[in-house]
């Protein structure tokens, strides 16, 4: 009589070897690319769906605060300044590249800032380039989702599994300096002090409290105080707005002013936050040589210019931090960074010059909630 | 007894297939976990805090709507104060804002 051979584990195994038959004909047809490309995909549409949230959020925050600032047809402004553009000037024609890179970036300054004036006139100052500050930060939030969307859309569309590798491997950077963003608008809006808001503060406080500061250049202060025998120049952008001033500009015409009065300045004294390496302790402070400046070239070359023109030593102090610590509220690790760095420029000062010498020390970066 | 070596292949690949389905599930947890702990980093409470200058006595208080460093407050017990420091405490753990995380719940649009 004939065994019976339907058993269950005959069965699994038939149906196992079956599935593993369709998994290699599946692999040689290149399924597993395209589940890869599903998971990430899915992956990144997650997280796409948080920064659509995270824009949603800061364009509906801005807007809010025009809002209550009284302005007129806010939504079409801040549509305006989140699409708003800056076309590089040629660079393969390096000739005069400042000098134009400079004039379209003023014009930009202008521009913003007319449309802003225009929207809200009735807000004071400060709060006028806190709101500022807010559009540009929904910008770039605006700007990272719609990369992230067209990236996406575009390896979708042509299959391109590299792409869309590349795009999930960076989505955590991404997704960190989005969140960066957004924590920074609640600061800006707030008026607090970030991280890059260091070298001003050094400033001011070398300055101390009774100093008098006078405006020498578009949104950009200076005082003239004692140190230790002395005559120490600060410049600072004005504040306590959002706002990095021209402080290039200012120093190169302060400069210029005082060796016109025979005070040439024996030390020309940067102080900027810097980013730090991983691994480097947030708020150490160091000490170089040259243009303690991010710009992106016409206020750096203003330092480095009339420091070369006068044989002036150039001197830089920064504080360093990581990239969200520097559009961030400061944290107080900074504010003891401050103290340290203000040593720092004294400790320059003493080692560089004697008494009788005039300095000139500048604290670069945006004076958000840091007056004078 | 010697194990049926036909017995043993069967059995390796019902092991493969349930690890197979396991490993499935893990990494479709962990994308959920992974997720999770960004809206829950999202929502994490920042405390501002100023710190004034009263004559060499420093004094810490909650952050107010206005407060600038440089800025001249008579809060001293009546003479003036300078503001020295405005920062963010570290997100206590626990803390919480009674808001809603930033994710949307619209969908992807292709569009331009």
């Amino acid at each position: 009589m004939p065994q019976d051979t339907s058993t269950l584990p005959q069965w699994i195994s038939a149906i196992s070897q079956l599935l593993l038959l369709l998994f290699f004909i599946a692999i040689f047809a290149g399924a597993n690319q395209r589940l890869q490309i599903y998971l990430w995909s899915r992956d990144i549409k997650s997280k796409l769906g948080i920064l659509e949230g995270m824009v949603g959020e800061a364009r509906r925050k801005t807007l809010q605060r025009m809002v209550s600032q009284g302005a007129r047809d806010p939504e079409k402004l801040l549509d305006r300044v989140m699409e708003f553009f800056v076309i590089m000037p040629v660079d393969i024609e390096p000739v005069d590249i400042i000098r134009r890179l400079e004039h379209l970036i003023n014009v930009r300054e202008r521009r913003l800032k007319s449309e802003f004036e225009r929207a809200l006139p009735d807000a004071n100052p400060v709060e006028r380039s806190k709101i500022e500050t807010a559009a540009e930060i929904t910008s770039a939030l605006n700007f990272i989702y719609k990369l992230v969307r067209h990236l996406l859309i575009q390896g979708e569309k042509g299959r391109n599994w590299i792409l869309i590798m590349q795009l999930q491997l960076i989505m955590p950077q991404l997704m960190k300096i989005a969140d960066a963003y957004r924590r920074a608008l609640n600061d800006f809006l707030k008026g607090v002090p970030i991280g890059d808001s260091a070298g001003p503060m050094v400033a001011l406080r070398l300055a101390g409290p009774t100093a008098e500061w006078r405006r020498i250049e578009e949104e950009t202060v200076y005082t003239e105080v004692e140190f230790e025998g002395r005559r120490l120049f600060l410049i600072k952008a004005e504040g306590p707005g959002s706002s990095v001033g021209k402080p290039g500009k200012a120093t190169e015409t302060l400069v210029e002013r005082l060796v016109k009065e025979g005070r040439k300045p024996k030390l020309i004294v940067t102080v900027d936050a810097a980013l730090k390496l991983e691994g480097e302790e947030t708020g150490a402070v160091a000490e170089g040589v040259g243009a303690a400046i991010g710009d992106i070239g016409p206020e750096k070359i203003r330092f480095e210019r009339i420091a070369a023109k006068y044989g002036i030593p150039l001197r830089a102090v920064i504080v360093k931090m990581g990239l969200e610590e520097a559009i961030l509220a400061m944290s107080e690790k900074l504010v003891k960074g401050v103290e340290k760095a203000v040593e720092m420029v004294k400790d320059v000062i003493r080692r560089e010059t004697k008494p009788g010498d005039t300095v000139v020390v500048v604290g670069i970066g945006n004076t958000v909630g840091v007056g004078q | 007894m010697p194990m049926d070596p036909l017995s043993a292949l069967e059995n390796l690949q019902i092991i493969l297939l349930a690890a197979l389905v396991a490993v499935t599930l893990a990494l479709a947890l962990k994308q959920a976990r992974d997720l999770r702990a960004m809206e829950q980093r999202l929502a994490l409470k920042r405390r501002y805090v100023t710190l004034i200058d009263c004559g060499g006595k420093v004094k810490k208080r909650e952050f107010r709507e206005g407060d600038y460093v440089g800025a001249k407050l008579g809060e001293c017990e009546g003479s003036e104060g300078l503001v020295v420091a405005i920062y963010v405490e570290e997100p206590q753990a626990g803390e919480r804002r009674e808001v809603k995380s930033p994710r949307s719940t619209g969908s992807i649009s292709r569009g331009a």
